[in-house]
Protein backbone atom coordinates (compact mmCIF):
# COMPACT_ATOMS: atom_id res chain seq x y z
CA UNK A 1 0.00 0.00 0.00
CA UNK A 2 2.93 2.26 1.11
CA UNK A 3 4.38 1.65 -2.46
CA UNK A 4 1.65 2.17 -4.14
CA UNK A 5 1.16 5.25 -2.67
CA UNK A 6 4.91 6.78 -3.47
CA UNK A 7 3.88 5.74 -6.90
CA UNK A 8 1.27 7.54 -7.40
CA UNK A 9 3.31 10.58 -6.29
CA UNK A 10 5.35 10.42 -9.52
CA UNK A 11 2.50 9.90 -11.53
CA UNK A 12 0.12 12.24 -10.13
CA UNK A 13 1.84 15.30 -11.07
CA UNK A 14 2.05 14.14 -14.95
CA UNK A 15 -2.02 13.58 -14.40
CA UNK A 16 -2.01 16.85 -13.49
CA UNK A 17 0.02 18.89 -15.77
CA UNK A 18 -0.26 16.63 -19.55
CA UNK A 19 -2.59 18.69 -21.25
CA UNK A 20 -3.10 21.25 -19.41
CA UNK A 21 -0.34 23.76 -20.27
CA UNK A 22 -1.98 26.49 -21.64
CA UNK A 23 -4.47 26.64 -18.57
CA UNK A 24 -1.80 27.74 -16.80
CA UNK A 25 -1.83 30.44 -18.31
CA UNK A 26 -4.36 32.78 -18.15
CA UNK A 27 -6.87 33.02 -20.51
CA UNK A 28 -6.46 35.67 -24.01
CA UNK A 29 -8.10 39.61 -22.98
CA UNK A 30 -11.53 40.04 -23.58
CA UNK A 31 -12.45 40.52 -27.66
CA UNK A 32 -14.79 43.28 -27.51
CA UNK A 33 -15.23 46.96 -29.35
CA UNK A 34 -14.63 48.69 -25.65
CA UNK A 35 -11.37 46.21 -25.17
CA UNK A 36 -9.88 46.86 -28.32
CA UNK A 37 -10.12 50.22 -28.05
CA UNK A 38 -8.75 50.88 -25.20
CA UNK A 39 -5.81 48.15 -25.76
CA UNK A 40 -5.06 50.15 -28.85
CA UNK A 41 -4.88 53.61 -26.93
CA UNK A 42 -3.22 52.53 -23.76
CA UNK A 43 -0.30 50.61 -26.15
CA UNK A 44 -0.37 54.11 -28.06
CA UNK A 45 -0.57 56.39 -25.29
CA UNK A 46 2.44 54.26 -23.51
CA UNK A 47 4.55 53.89 -26.74
CA UNK A 48 4.06 56.38 -29.76
CA UNK A 49 6.66 58.72 -29.82
CA UNK A 50 5.80 61.81 -31.33
CA UNK A 51 2.56 63.18 -29.10
CA UNK A 52 4.91 66.24 -27.97
CA UNK A 53 6.87 66.98 -31.03
CA UNK A 54 3.60 66.74 -33.27
CA UNK A 55 1.43 68.82 -30.43
CA UNK A 56 -1.05 66.21 -29.87
CA UNK A 57 -3.55 65.73 -27.25
CA UNK A 58 -3.75 62.12 -26.71
CA UNK A 59 -5.78 62.07 -24.03
CA UNK A 60 -8.62 64.25 -25.92
CA UNK A 61 -8.19 62.14 -28.96
CA UNK A 62 -9.56 59.34 -26.11
CA UNK A 63 -12.36 61.65 -25.15
CA UNK A 64 -13.73 61.88 -28.83
CA UNK A 65 -13.22 59.20 -29.76
CA UNK A 66 -14.25 56.62 -27.04
CA UNK A 67 -17.84 57.80 -27.32
CA UNK A 68 -18.08 56.57 -31.31
CA UNK A 69 -17.45 52.98 -29.41
CA UNK A 70 -19.85 50.89 -28.61
CA UNK A 71 -20.53 46.99 -27.98
CA UNK A 72 -22.60 46.23 -30.75
CA UNK A 73 -20.39 47.89 -33.51
CA UNK A 74 -19.49 45.26 -35.80
CA UNK A 75 -15.60 44.75 -37.12
CA UNK A 76 -15.78 47.14 -39.94
CA UNK A 77 -17.08 50.06 -38.12
CA UNK A 78 -14.46 49.57 -35.36
CA UNK A 79 -12.04 48.92 -37.94
CA UNK A 80 -12.87 52.57 -39.09
CA UNK A 81 -12.84 54.35 -35.62
CA UNK A 82 -9.87 53.01 -34.84
CA UNK A 83 -8.61 54.23 -37.95
CA UNK A 84 -9.73 57.53 -37.45
CA UNK A 85 -8.14 57.64 -34.38
CA UNK A 86 -4.47 56.65 -35.55
CA UNK A 87 -4.65 59.11 -38.61
CA UNK A 88 -5.05 61.81 -36.05
CA UNK A 89 -1.43 60.90 -35.53
CA UNK A 90 -0.74 62.29 -39.63
CA UNK A 91 2.44 59.53 -39.32
CA UNK A 92 3.04 57.31 -42.00
CA UNK A 93 4.55 54.76 -39.78
CA UNK A 94 1.15 54.15 -38.31
CA UNK A 95 -0.63 51.54 -39.61
CA UNK A 96 -4.14 49.27 -38.17
CA UNK A 97 -3.85 45.64 -40.20
CA UNK A 98 -6.79 43.49 -40.25
CA UNK A 99 -7.61 40.89 -42.72
CA UNK A 100 -9.69 42.95 -44.82
CA UNK A 101 -8.23 46.55 -44.63
CA UNK A 102 -4.93 48.42 -43.63
CA UNK A 103 -5.28 52.16 -42.57
CA UNK A 104 -2.40 54.17 -43.60
CA UNK A 105 -1.49 57.69 -43.97
CA UNK A 106 0.61 59.38 -46.97
CA UNK A 107 -0.13 63.02 -46.20
CA UNK A 108 3.66 62.93 -45.67
CA UNK A 109 3.92 62.74 -50.00
CA UNK A 110 0.47 63.36 -51.66
CA UNK A 111 0.30 66.83 -51.04
CA UNK A 112 3.76 67.42 -52.69
CA UNK A 113 5.14 67.41 -56.46
CA UNK A 114 6.34 63.87 -57.57
CA UNK A 115 9.48 64.98 -58.80
CA UNK A 116 10.48 61.61 -59.95
CA UNK A 117 9.28 59.59 -63.10
CA UNK A 118 10.46 56.28 -63.30
CA UNK A 119 10.11 55.78 -67.08
CA UNK A 120 12.32 58.67 -67.64
CA UNK A 121 15.28 57.53 -66.02
CA UNK A 122 15.03 54.16 -67.60
CA UNK A 123 14.21 55.13 -70.59
CA UNK A 124 17.04 58.30 -70.94
CA UNK A 125 19.50 57.78 -68.13
CA UNK A 126 19.46 53.87 -67.66
CA UNK A 127 19.13 52.81 -71.02
CA UNK A 128 19.14 49.07 -72.18
CA UNK A 129 22.59 48.06 -70.88
CA UNK A 130 22.24 49.27 -67.54
CA UNK A 131 24.12 46.72 -65.16
CA UNK A 132 22.13 45.34 -62.37
CA UNK A 133 24.15 45.12 -58.93
CA UNK A 134 22.01 43.56 -56.21
CA UNK A 135 19.25 46.05 -55.68
CA UNK A 136 21.36 49.33 -57.21
CA UNK A 137 20.95 49.98 -60.73
CA UNK A 138 23.70 51.84 -62.18
CA UNK A 139 24.84 53.50 -65.55
CA UNK A 140 27.88 55.22 -66.17
CA UNK A 141 26.48 58.55 -67.61
CA UNK A 142 29.14 61.47 -68.67
CA UNK A 143 32.16 59.83 -66.42
CA UNK A 144 29.65 59.76 -63.49
CA UNK A 145 28.15 56.66 -62.19
CA UNK A 146 24.54 57.01 -61.81
CA UNK A 147 22.35 54.42 -59.22
CA UNK A 148 19.29 54.00 -58.85
CA UNK A 149 18.03 52.22 -55.28
CA UNK A 150 14.13 52.28 -55.40
CA UNK A 151 13.54 50.40 -52.35
CA UNK A 152 15.93 49.70 -48.95
CA UNK A 153 13.58 46.60 -48.83
CA UNK A 154 15.85 45.13 -51.14
CA UNK A 155 19.18 43.94 -49.62
CA UNK A 156 22.68 44.96 -50.24
CA UNK A 157 26.12 43.17 -49.76
CA UNK A 158 29.68 44.24 -49.28
CA UNK A 159 30.37 42.33 -52.20
CA UNK A 160 27.74 44.75 -54.21
CA UNK A 161 29.32 48.14 -53.17
CA UNK A 162 33.09 46.63 -53.94
CA UNK A 163 31.75 46.31 -57.72
CA UNK A 164 30.19 49.65 -57.92
CA UNK A 165 33.64 51.23 -56.19
CA UNK A 166 35.57 49.69 -59.11
CA UNK A 167 33.49 51.34 -61.78
CA UNK A 168 33.77 54.46 -59.89
CA UNK A 169 37.35 54.53 -60.48
CA UNK A 170 38.43 57.67 -62.55
CA UNK A 171 35.00 58.69 -62.44
CA UNK A 172 34.06 62.48 -61.59
CA UNK A 173 31.93 61.01 -59.02
CA UNK A 174 28.90 59.12 -57.65
CA UNK A 175 24.71 59.87 -58.25
CA UNK A 176 22.77 57.95 -55.71
CA UNK A 177 19.13 58.36 -56.88
CA UNK A 178 16.81 57.39 -53.20
CA UNK A 179 13.79 58.88 -54.92
CA UNK A 180 10.02 57.33 -54.64
CA UNK A 181 12.61 54.51 -52.43
CA UNK A 182 10.08 54.61 -49.37
CA UNK A 183 12.43 53.23 -46.86
CA UNK A 184 13.49 48.99 -45.70
CA UNK A 185 15.99 48.27 -43.63
CA UNK A 186 18.20 51.10 -42.07
CA UNK A 187 21.54 48.73 -42.39
CA UNK A 188 21.29 48.18 -45.73
CA UNK A 189 21.21 52.61 -45.89
CA UNK A 190 24.05 52.35 -43.27
CA UNK A 191 26.50 49.80 -45.01
CA UNK A 192 26.17 52.37 -48.07
CA UNK A 193 26.80 55.13 -45.66
CA UNK A 194 29.83 53.21 -44.72
CA UNK A 195 31.60 53.21 -47.95
CA UNK A 196 31.62 56.93 -48.22
CA UNK A 197 33.37 57.61 -45.17
CA UNK A 198 36.70 57.54 -44.50
CA UNK A 199 36.43 57.98 -40.66
CA UNK A 200 33.72 57.49 -38.30
CA UNK A 201 31.09 60.14 -37.39
CA UNK A 202 28.52 60.93 -35.48
CA UNK A 203 25.18 61.49 -37.56
CA UNK A 204 22.23 61.98 -35.20
CA UNK A 205 20.75 61.13 -31.99
CA UNK A 206 17.90 58.83 -31.21
CA UNK A 207 15.85 58.01 -28.02
CA UNK A 208 12.98 55.50 -27.57
CA UNK A 209 9.43 56.50 -26.08
CA UNK A 210 9.36 54.24 -22.92
CA UNK A 211 6.78 55.27 -20.52
CA UNK A 212 2.98 56.52 -20.52
CA UNK A 213 4.14 60.80 -20.73
CA UNK A 214 4.64 62.42 -23.56
CA UNK A 215 8.17 63.18 -22.20
CA UNK A 216 8.83 59.77 -21.08
CA UNK A 217 11.73 59.21 -23.06
CA UNK A 218 15.21 57.07 -23.14
CA UNK A 219 18.39 59.06 -22.99
CA UNK A 220 19.67 60.44 -26.26
CA UNK A 221 22.02 57.72 -28.11
CA UNK A 222 24.26 58.45 -30.41
CA UNK A 223 24.08 57.51 -34.60
CA UNK A 224 27.07 56.57 -35.78
CA UNK A 225 28.51 55.46 -38.97
CA UNK A 226 31.73 53.98 -38.69
CA UNK A 227 33.88 53.17 -42.18
CA UNK A 228 34.05 50.03 -44.29
CA UNK A 229 36.68 47.61 -43.80
CA UNK A 230 37.04 46.91 -47.44
CA UNK A 231 36.79 49.68 -50.29
CA UNK A 232 35.57 53.16 -49.76
CA UNK A 233 34.66 56.22 -51.90
CA UNK A 234 36.05 59.82 -51.02
CA UNK A 235 34.93 61.56 -53.89
CA UNK A 236 31.98 63.66 -55.06
CA UNK A 237 28.32 62.20 -54.22
CA UNK A 238 25.02 63.69 -55.02
CA UNK A 239 22.17 62.39 -53.25
CA UNK A 240 18.85 62.79 -55.12
CA UNK A 241 15.81 62.69 -52.73
CA UNK A 242 11.99 63.52 -53.22
CA UNK A 243 8.89 63.34 -50.83
CA UNK A 244 8.56 60.05 -51.32
CA UNK A 245 11.94 59.24 -49.95
CA UNK A 246 10.59 57.77 -46.57
CA UNK A 247 12.19 55.81 -43.46
CA UNK A 248 14.85 54.51 -44.39
CA UNK A 249 16.01 56.82 -46.99
CA UNK A 250 15.66 59.57 -44.80
CA UNK A 251 17.86 58.29 -42.29
CA UNK A 252 20.24 57.50 -45.04
CA UNK A 253 19.70 61.03 -46.37
CA UNK A 254 20.68 62.27 -42.59
CA UNK A 255 23.56 59.85 -42.52
CA UNK A 256 24.36 61.72 -45.86
CA UNK A 257 23.59 64.93 -44.68
CA UNK A 258 26.44 66.13 -42.54
CA UNK A 259 29.16 65.12 -45.11
CA UNK A 260 31.16 67.83 -46.70
CA UNK A 261 31.30 65.39 -50.27
CA UNK A 262 28.02 64.90 -50.22
CA UNK A 263 25.39 67.42 -51.96
CA UNK A 264 21.31 66.41 -50.88
CA UNK A 265 19.43 67.89 -54.46
CA UNK A 266 15.78 67.71 -55.77
CA UNK A 267 13.16 67.70 -52.82
CA UNK A 268 12.74 67.14 -49.02
CA UNK A 269 12.48 63.97 -48.17
CA UNK A 270 9.08 62.59 -46.66
CA UNK A 271 9.96 62.00 -43.10
CA UNK A 272 9.64 58.80 -41.29
CA UNK A 273 12.54 59.31 -38.34
CA UNK A 274 10.51 57.27 -35.93
CA UNK A 275 11.51 53.55 -36.24
CA UNK A 276 8.24 51.54 -36.59
CA UNK A 277 7.24 48.98 -33.65
CA UNK A 278 4.43 46.30 -34.34
CA UNK A 279 1.97 45.10 -31.56
CA UNK A 280 -1.34 43.26 -31.83
CA UNK A 281 -4.53 43.96 -30.00
CA UNK A 282 -7.15 41.34 -28.42
CA UNK A 283 -8.70 40.88 -31.76
CA UNK A 284 -5.99 39.77 -33.66
CA UNK A 285 -5.13 42.73 -36.18
CA UNK A 286 -1.99 44.32 -35.94
CA UNK A 287 -0.89 47.60 -35.71
CA UNK A 288 2.38 49.40 -36.32
CA UNK A 289 3.67 53.02 -34.73
CA UNK A 290 6.64 55.29 -34.65
CA UNK A 291 8.50 54.08 -31.67
CA UNK A 292 11.54 56.53 -31.52
CA UNK A 293 12.91 59.99 -32.19
CA UNK A 294 15.38 60.61 -34.05
CA UNK A 295 17.68 63.87 -34.33
CA UNK A 296 20.10 66.19 -36.71
CA UNK A 297 22.94 67.01 -35.35
CA UNK A 298 21.36 70.51 -35.00
CA UNK A 299 18.50 68.88 -32.69
CA UNK A 300 16.05 69.09 -35.84
CA UNK A 301 13.20 66.36 -36.00
CA UNK A 302 14.06 63.92 -38.63
CA UNK A 303 10.45 62.87 -38.57
CA UNK A 304 9.74 66.11 -40.92
CA UNK A 305 12.38 65.09 -43.53
CA UNK A 306 15.54 66.01 -44.07
CA UNK A 307 15.73 69.81 -46.17
CA UNK A 308 18.43 68.99 -49.34
CA UNK A 309 20.82 71.39 -49.99
CA UNK A 310 19.90 72.47 -53.57
CA UNK A 311 16.08 72.25 -54.23
CA UNK A 312 15.60 71.19 -57.94
CA UNK A 313 11.94 70.64 -59.36
CA UNK A 314 11.22 68.18 -62.29
CA UNK A 315 10.46 70.66 -65.07
CA UNK A 316 7.35 69.39 -66.77
CA UNK A 317 8.73 70.76 -69.74
CA UNK A 318 11.93 68.79 -69.47
CA UNK A 319 10.09 65.73 -68.46
CA UNK A 320 8.08 65.59 -72.03
CA UNK A 321 11.73 66.41 -74.00
CA UNK A 322 12.91 62.81 -72.19
CA UNK A 323 15.20 64.51 -69.37
CA UNK A 324 15.14 64.11 -65.81
CA UNK A 325 16.31 67.82 -64.49
CA UNK A 326 17.11 67.25 -61.08
CA UNK A 327 19.35 64.34 -62.69
CA UNK A 328 21.00 66.99 -65.26
CA UNK A 329 21.63 69.09 -61.91
CA UNK A 330 22.99 66.72 -60.33
CA UNK A 331 25.37 65.68 -63.53
CA UNK A 332 26.12 69.38 -63.80
CA UNK A 333 26.94 69.90 -60.09
CA UNK A 334 29.62 66.97 -60.05
CA UNK A 335 31.17 68.39 -63.44
CA UNK A 336 31.63 71.53 -61.62
CA UNK A 337 33.11 70.70 -58.56
CA UNK A 338 36.13 68.48 -59.82
CA UNK B 1 -4.60 14.83 -23.91
CA UNK B 2 -6.40 11.19 -24.41
CA UNK B 3 -2.41 10.47 -25.60
CA UNK B 4 -1.30 11.52 -22.95
CA UNK B 5 -3.98 10.20 -20.09
CA UNK B 6 -3.72 6.60 -21.71
CA UNK B 7 0.19 6.71 -21.03
CA UNK B 8 -0.59 8.18 -17.28
CA UNK B 9 -3.09 5.49 -16.56
CA UNK B 10 -0.54 2.34 -17.87
CA UNK B 11 2.26 4.05 -16.00
CA UNK B 12 0.16 3.79 -12.95
CA UNK B 13 -1.33 0.78 -13.38
CA UNK B 14 2.56 -0.58 -13.57
CA UNK B 15 3.12 1.09 -10.31
CA UNK B 16 0.36 -0.35 -8.49
CA UNK B 17 1.76 -3.98 -9.40
CA UNK B 18 5.20 -3.14 -8.62
CA UNK B 19 7.99 -4.77 -5.91
CA UNK B 20 10.17 -2.36 -4.42
CA UNK B 21 13.69 -3.36 -4.90
CA UNK B 22 16.28 -0.80 -5.68
CA UNK B 23 19.49 -1.92 -7.59
CA UNK B 24 22.63 -0.28 -7.42
CA UNK B 25 22.87 1.66 -11.06
CA UNK B 26 25.76 2.61 -12.99
CA UNK B 27 27.70 5.74 -11.78
CA UNK B 28 28.13 7.71 -14.77
CA UNK B 29 25.13 7.61 -17.37
CA UNK B 30 24.74 9.48 -20.66
CA UNK B 31 20.69 9.78 -21.49
CA UNK B 32 19.57 11.32 -25.34
CA UNK B 33 15.90 11.79 -25.42
CA UNK B 34 13.87 12.55 -28.14
CA UNK B 35 9.56 13.16 -28.22
CA UNK B 36 7.65 16.29 -28.60
CA UNK B 37 4.39 18.28 -26.46
CA UNK B 38 2.37 21.21 -26.23
CA UNK B 39 3.89 24.81 -25.80
CA UNK B 40 1.83 27.61 -24.33
CA UNK B 41 3.37 31.31 -24.85
CA UNK B 42 2.41 34.41 -23.78
CA UNK B 43 4.68 37.48 -24.47
CA UNK B 44 3.22 40.79 -23.85
CA UNK B 45 5.95 42.92 -25.31
CA UNK B 46 4.88 40.89 -28.88
CA UNK B 47 0.74 40.51 -28.02
CA UNK B 48 -1.71 40.09 -25.73
CA UNK B 49 -2.63 36.52 -27.08
CA UNK B 50 -1.62 33.38 -26.33
CA UNK B 51 0.72 31.70 -28.74
CA UNK B 52 0.27 27.71 -28.91
CA UNK B 53 1.17 24.59 -30.46
CA UNK B 54 2.77 21.10 -30.30
CA UNK B 55 6.67 21.33 -30.05
CA UNK B 56 9.58 19.06 -31.19
CA UNK B 57 11.98 18.06 -28.11
CA UNK B 58 15.65 16.56 -27.90
CA UNK B 59 17.37 16.38 -25.07
CA UNK B 60 21.05 15.35 -24.48
CA UNK B 61 21.98 14.43 -20.13
CA UNK B 62 25.00 13.02 -18.30
CA UNK B 63 24.81 12.17 -14.83
CA UNK B 64 27.27 11.24 -12.66
CA UNK B 65 26.67 9.08 -9.26
CA UNK B 66 28.75 9.33 -6.26
CA UNK B 67 28.50 7.86 -2.70
CA UNK B 68 26.89 10.96 -1.10
CA UNK B 69 26.54 13.18 -4.15
CA UNK B 70 24.93 13.11 -7.63
CA UNK B 71 25.52 15.54 -10.64
CA UNK B 72 23.18 16.04 -13.44
CA UNK B 73 23.86 17.87 -16.26
CA UNK B 74 21.25 18.47 -19.49
CA UNK B 75 20.95 20.39 -23.13
CA UNK B 76 17.67 20.59 -24.04
CA UNK B 77 16.42 22.09 -27.45
CA UNK B 78 12.84 22.87 -28.76
CA UNK B 79 11.20 23.98 -31.70
CA UNK B 80 7.80 24.70 -32.57
CA UNK B 81 5.02 26.86 -34.58
CA UNK B 82 3.32 28.47 -32.48
CA UNK B 83 -0.06 30.33 -33.28
CA UNK B 84 -2.66 32.87 -31.80
CA UNK B 85 -6.71 31.92 -31.91
CA UNK B 86 -6.73 33.67 -34.85
CA UNK B 87 -3.70 31.77 -36.67
CA UNK B 88 -1.38 34.46 -36.41
CA UNK B 89 2.28 32.51 -36.62
CA UNK B 90 5.68 32.82 -34.22
CA UNK B 91 8.55 30.54 -34.77
CA UNK B 92 9.71 29.12 -31.79
CA UNK B 93 13.34 27.86 -30.26
CA UNK B 94 15.00 27.64 -27.20
CA UNK B 95 18.15 26.33 -25.73
CA UNK B 96 18.89 25.01 -22.31
CA UNK B 97 21.61 24.15 -20.25
CA UNK B 98 20.52 23.02 -16.77
CA UNK B 99 22.35 20.92 -14.04
CA UNK B 100 21.51 19.36 -10.86
CA UNK B 101 23.60 19.09 -7.83
CA UNK B 102 21.72 16.76 -5.40
CA UNK B 103 23.08 14.73 -2.17
CA UNK B 104 21.48 11.78 -0.36
CA UNK B 105 19.36 12.38 2.55
CA UNK B 106 18.68 9.95 5.53
CA UNK B 107 15.47 9.07 3.16
CA UNK B 108 16.68 6.45 1.04
CA UNK B 109 14.45 7.89 -1.82
CA UNK B 110 14.96 11.48 -1.39
CA UNK B 111 17.73 13.45 -2.48
CA UNK B 112 17.85 17.45 -2.42
CA UNK B 113 20.26 20.01 -3.46
CA UNK B 114 20.41 22.95 -5.85
CA UNK B 115 19.96 23.53 -9.57
CA UNK B 116 21.39 25.85 -11.97
CA UNK B 117 18.92 26.73 -15.14
CA UNK B 118 20.41 28.75 -18.30
CA UNK B 119 17.73 29.48 -20.91
CA UNK B 120 17.78 30.88 -24.80
CA UNK B 121 14.27 31.68 -26.12
CA UNK B 122 14.51 33.02 -29.43
CA UNK B 123 10.99 33.88 -30.91
CA UNK B 124 10.31 35.24 -34.77
CA UNK B 125 7.20 36.87 -35.35
CA UNK B 126 7.83 36.63 -39.43
CA UNK B 127 4.58 39.68 -40.11
CA UNK B 128 5.99 42.32 -38.07
CA UNK B 129 8.07 44.04 -40.16
CA UNK B 130 10.44 45.57 -37.23
CA UNK B 131 11.35 44.11 -33.70
CA UNK B 132 10.24 40.69 -35.52
CA UNK B 133 13.25 38.71 -33.72
CA UNK B 134 13.16 38.66 -30.05
CA UNK B 135 15.75 37.07 -27.81
CA UNK B 136 15.58 36.10 -24.10
CA UNK B 137 17.92 34.84 -21.56
CA UNK B 138 17.46 33.74 -18.07
CA UNK B 139 20.33 32.32 -16.09
CA UNK B 140 19.01 31.10 -12.63
CA UNK B 141 19.40 29.23 -9.49
CA UNK B 142 17.16 27.72 -6.86
CA UNK B 143 16.73 24.45 -4.94
CA UNK B 144 15.72 21.01 -6.39
CA UNK B 145 14.88 17.54 -5.02
CA UNK B 146 14.53 14.19 -6.47
CA UNK B 147 12.13 11.30 -5.36
CA UNK B 148 13.43 7.91 -6.68
CA UNK B 149 11.78 4.42 -6.52
CA UNK B 150 13.12 1.45 -7.48
CA UNK B 151 10.65 -1.77 -8.14
CA UNK B 152 10.05 -4.84 -10.00
CA UNK B 153 7.32 -5.68 -12.22
CA UNK B 154 7.33 -9.29 -13.49
CA UNK B 155 10.83 -9.67 -13.23
CA UNK B 156 11.90 -6.65 -14.85
CA UNK B 157 13.81 -3.98 -12.91
CA UNK B 158 11.82 -0.64 -13.24
CA UNK B 159 12.88 2.66 -11.49
CA UNK B 160 11.20 5.82 -11.10
CA UNK B 161 12.02 9.19 -10.48
CA UNK B 162 10.57 12.44 -9.91
CA UNK B 163 13.22 15.51 -10.03
CA UNK B 164 11.62 19.05 -9.58
CA UNK B 165 13.42 22.20 -8.98
CA UNK B 166 12.54 25.58 -8.70
CA UNK B 167 14.50 29.02 -9.35
CA UNK B 168 14.48 31.80 -7.32
CA UNK B 169 17.82 33.77 -8.03
CA UNK B 170 19.55 35.12 -11.17
CA UNK B 171 19.30 37.16 -14.24
CA UNK B 172 17.77 37.84 -17.26
CA UNK B 173 17.43 39.71 -20.65
CA UNK B 174 14.77 40.50 -22.15
CA UNK B 175 13.99 42.10 -25.97
CA UNK B 176 14.06 45.68 -25.87
CA UNK B 177 14.17 48.56 -28.47
CA UNK B 178 17.65 48.46 -27.73
CA UNK B 179 18.40 45.09 -28.03
CA UNK B 180 16.49 43.83 -30.88
CA UNK B 181 16.63 44.26 -34.57
CA UNK B 182 16.36 46.53 -36.35
CA UNK B 183 19.54 47.31 -34.53
CA UNK B 184 21.27 49.25 -37.18
CA UNK B 185 18.87 51.51 -37.22
CA UNK B 186 19.36 52.66 -33.28
CA UNK B 187 23.31 51.83 -33.79
CA UNK B 188 24.52 51.01 -36.88
CA UNK B 189 27.79 49.63 -36.77
CA UNK B 190 27.68 49.68 -32.98
CA UNK B 191 27.89 47.56 -29.82
CA UNK B 192 25.59 45.07 -29.39
CA UNK B 193 26.69 43.52 -25.93
CA UNK B 194 26.42 46.47 -24.44
CA UNK B 195 22.71 47.18 -25.90
CA UNK B 196 21.83 44.02 -25.00
CA UNK B 197 23.33 44.00 -21.33
CA UNK B 198 21.19 47.10 -21.00
CA UNK B 199 18.35 44.95 -21.07
CA UNK B 200 19.25 42.86 -18.38
CA UNK B 201 17.50 42.64 -14.92
CA UNK B 202 17.78 40.72 -11.84
CA UNK B 203 15.62 37.12 -11.70
CA UNK B 204 14.26 37.71 -7.99
CA UNK B 205 10.99 35.75 -6.89
CA UNK B 206 8.51 38.69 -7.23
CA UNK B 207 9.70 39.74 -10.94
CA UNK B 208 10.26 36.02 -12.41
CA UNK B 209 9.58 32.38 -11.52
CA UNK B 210 10.61 29.27 -13.14
CA UNK B 211 9.78 25.50 -11.76
CA UNK B 212 10.27 22.19 -13.44
CA UNK B 213 9.20 18.86 -13.08
CA UNK B 214 10.21 15.70 -14.86
CA UNK B 215 8.80 12.27 -13.52
CA UNK B 216 10.01 9.64 -15.45
CA UNK B 217 10.01 6.01 -15.34
CA UNK B 218 13.43 3.68 -16.69
CA UNK B 219 13.04 0.08 -17.72
CA UNK B 220 16.15 -1.42 -17.18
CA UNK B 221 17.92 -3.66 -19.40
CA UNK B 222 20.06 -6.56 -18.39
CA UNK B 223 22.90 -4.74 -19.78
CA UNK B 224 22.34 -2.05 -17.30
CA UNK B 225 21.61 0.81 -19.95
CA UNK B 226 17.26 1.62 -19.67
CA UNK B 227 14.83 3.07 -21.77
CA UNK B 228 13.30 5.69 -20.19
CA UNK B 229 9.86 7.14 -20.46
CA UNK B 230 9.86 10.91 -19.36
CA UNK B 231 7.67 14.08 -18.85
CA UNK B 232 9.06 17.28 -18.62
CA UNK B 233 6.60 20.01 -17.23
CA UNK B 234 8.31 23.67 -17.11
CA UNK B 235 6.59 27.11 -16.09
CA UNK B 236 8.72 30.16 -16.93
CA UNK B 237 6.99 33.55 -16.14
CA UNK B 238 9.39 36.70 -16.06
CA UNK B 239 7.44 39.85 -14.89
CA UNK B 240 9.66 43.04 -16.29
CA UNK B 241 9.60 45.14 -19.04
CA UNK B 242 6.46 43.65 -20.27
CA UNK B 243 5.20 39.80 -19.13
CA UNK B 244 6.35 36.84 -20.65
CA UNK B 245 4.93 33.30 -19.35
CA UNK B 246 5.81 30.27 -20.93
CA UNK B 247 4.05 26.72 -20.02
CA UNK B 248 5.48 23.26 -21.91
CA UNK B 249 4.41 19.53 -21.05
CA UNK B 250 6.89 17.45 -23.19
CA UNK B 251 6.89 13.65 -23.08
CA UNK B 252 10.21 11.87 -24.67
CA UNK B 253 11.44 8.77 -24.80
CA UNK B 254 14.95 7.81 -24.93
CA UNK B 255 17.71 5.39 -23.72
CA UNK B 256 20.05 5.76 -20.51
CA UNK B 257 23.34 4.51 -21.34
CA UNK B 258 25.89 3.00 -18.65
CA UNK B 259 29.43 5.05 -19.32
Amino acid sequence: MKGFLLSVLVVLPVLLLTGCEQFLLSADPEDSPESNFEFLWQELNNKYAYFDHKNIDWHEVYQRYRTKIHSEMDEKALFEVLSQMMNELRDGHVNLISSFDQSRNWSWCLDYPANFDEMLVYTSYLGEDYDITGALHNQVIDSVLYVYYSSFASDITQAHLDELLEKLEGLKGLIIDVRNNGGGSGANAALLAAVLTEKAYIYGHSRVKIGPDPTDFSAWKNLTIRPADGKRFAGNVVLLCNRRSYSASNTFALMLKSRSNVCLMGDNTGGGGGIPAYGELPNGWKYRFSASQTIDLNGQQTEDGIVVDIPVALSSGDQAKGIDTIIEAALEHLKNNN
Amino acid sequence: MRTSLALCTCLSLCCCLYLPLCKSESKNTLQVHFGGGKFALRDKSVSPLLYQNAALSFFLAYKHEGPKKSDFFQLNTNRAVLSNQYGNTMLYRDFCFKNYSLYKTGQARLKWGWSNNNYLIFCEIPSYGNFNKRLSYVTSFGPALCYVECFNLFGKQLKAELPLDLQVLGFYIRPSYVSDSPEAYLAPNGNRISAFLASAGAFLSNQAWNAALNPGFSYILSSGNAVVIQYHYEYLCINRPEKLSKSSGIWTIGIKAML
